[in-house]
């Protein structure tokens, strides 16, 4: 009984001790129909906000540990890659280099100060009232 | 150590991390400027020719949107 409650407190204690933060990258379809996949909930408001999209269905996410001069890519399917770097962080903030890429080349450039749970939003034009959408958010 | 003075560790330290949580955390948080909780766009650029690129809010509490074209 004692030793079970011991390895309860050991256990308990581990779990109390703070979580690294994780980097989150998913893409997804922007869309006017269809339900909008949980993990991707609060992304919703201002999507809807700037394109008028409300549908946002996940095509697929990854999750990492972040550290500081880590570099991460991830191959979407649709034939794209995202690559992120974090640069430097702190208790709140993360610097970011971000750059996407397609089949033919890449695509842009980024550098952002990301506030944990403030995702970072690229979106590709509007084609049939569809946009591919790129999701970077640290949790 | 004896497995008593081991789960009596652990139940003070149980004690002391959620008198942590309790008081001393809530208010950390809520002393933190607005600031923290704004994402900025550092820098943006077109690695391509011919695409144009549009970026929506340089310092944001709801999102940073980047858009190409």
């Amino acid at each position: 009984m004692l030793k079970s409650a011991a390895a309860f407190f050991l256990l308990s204690l581990g779990c109390l001790h703070a979580d690294g933060d994780v980097l989150w990258v998913a893409s997804a379809i922007a869309g006017t129909e269809g339900k909008t996949s949980s993990s991707l909930e609060e992304v919703v408001a201002p999507v809807q906000k700037d394109f008028g999209l409300h549908a946002l269905k996940l095509e697929k996410e990854k999750k990492w540990d972040i550290t500081v001069g880590g570099a991460n890519a991830f191959e979407f399917e649709n034939g794209y890659t995202l690559r992120v770097n974090c640069d430097s962080m702190d208790a709140t903030r993360y610097v970011l280099s971000v750059a996407l890429s397609d089949p033919s080349g890449q695509i842009l450039t980024a550098k952002v100060e990301a506030a944990k749970r403030v995702p970072l939003i690229l979106s590709g034009p509007e084609a049939d009232g569809h946009r591919q959408l790129f999701v970077v958010l640290v949790r | 150590m004896t497995v008593r003075t081991l789960v009596t560790l652990g139940g003070i330290c149980l004690l002391a991390a959620a008198a942590l949580m309790a008081f001393v955390l809530p208010r950390e948080f809520s002393a933190l400027p607005e600031e923290a909780f704004r994402s900025k766009l550092l820098s943006v650029s077109p690695s391509r020719d011919g695409v144009t690129i549009k970026a929506r809010s340089t310092d944001s509490t709801e999102a940073v949107i980047i858009e190409w074209r």
